[in-house]
């Protein structure tokens, strides 16, 4: 009961009587350029945090569950 | 890809999980909750990675899964703490002179979150829009489409009198079109 995708309706598109007036381009790409470094400027800034050990203990205990789980053996079992 | 390589290069992708995640989640906590089941899900289908294709768009794509799902589940259940936050965040910033982080951030939190999704992953991470489209499952010319939306409205919150023939908004555009000068 999946409607193929042919079907479905597709998006709407704003019609250009929505936008009357081009901008300077000029301007335009003065401001985009801005816009462009404070957003990387913002996302940076948590790519810069340091990262919580949380995530190197959690990568750590996967890679310690698959060694006891491994075929190789393990002490699981009576010694 | 041998196991170290793949730790090695996972370990390094944790920060950009981190600041994708928080587009998705502006709860600090909660966004590392997607990160460390996004990190469980990539170590146990390492074995689906393909060598030499993009690493981190893989990392991306899986994370959006998870936070996909987990969302689905939190509308069913609960009062949706995202749709909060974007409630909350409806008014757009005061301008009080000049243009901060946080006057952005609070202005890319009312996007439409595929919009801004599409811009993070194209403006931010520096992804392709190839790339992007992949990542989000959709064609290219929907990336696009969002990406620019995204651009134009960020524009329009933030004021711009020039475009939009607004008031009291001149200082922040100043700000951006010296910013734009200076390079």
């Amino acid at each position: 009961m999946t409607i193929p995708k042919s079907v479905q309706p597709t998006q709407h598109v704003a019609g250009e009587s929505d936008m009357d007036e081009e901008p300077a381009a000029s301007i335009d790409a003065a401001i985009q350029g801005a816009l462009g470094r404070r957003l990387r400027e913002s996302y940076e800034e948590v790519v810069r945090e340091e990262v919580p050990d949380k995530f190197l203990k959690l990568l750590d205990d996967l890679k310690l569950a698959e060694n006891v789980g491994g075929p190789t053996g393990s002490k699981v079992g009576k010694g | 890809m041998a196991a170290p390589d793949f730790e090695h290069d996972l370990v390094g992708a944790i920060s950009h999980l981190r600041a994708f995640a928080r587009s998705f989640a502006n709860d600090p906590a909660r966004a590392d909750d997607l990160v460390q089941e996004t990190l469980v899900k990539a170590w146990n289908s390492r074995d689906s990675f393909t060598p030499g294709t993009n690493f981190r768009a893989w990392l991306f794509t899986i994370l959006r899964n998870v936070y996909f799902s987990q969302h689905r589940k939190l509308r069913r259940e609960v009062d949706d703490p995202d749709e909060q936050y974007q409630n909350s965040l409806s008014v757009p910033p005061e301008q009080h002179g000049h243009l901060d982080l946080a006057d952005f951030r609070t202005a890319l939190g009312t996007l439409p979150s595929d919009q801004r999704e599409a811009l993070v992953l194209v403006g931010a991470e520096g992804f392709s829009y190839e790339e992007a489209a992949e990542i989000c499952g959709c064609a290219v010319g929907t990336i696009k489409s969002r990406v620019n939306r995204a651009r134009n409205r960020l524009v329009e919150i933030l004021g711009d009198p020039e475009l939009k023939g607004g008031h009291g908004a001149a200082h922040a555009t100043d700000r951006l079109v010296k910013d734009a000068v200076r390079g």
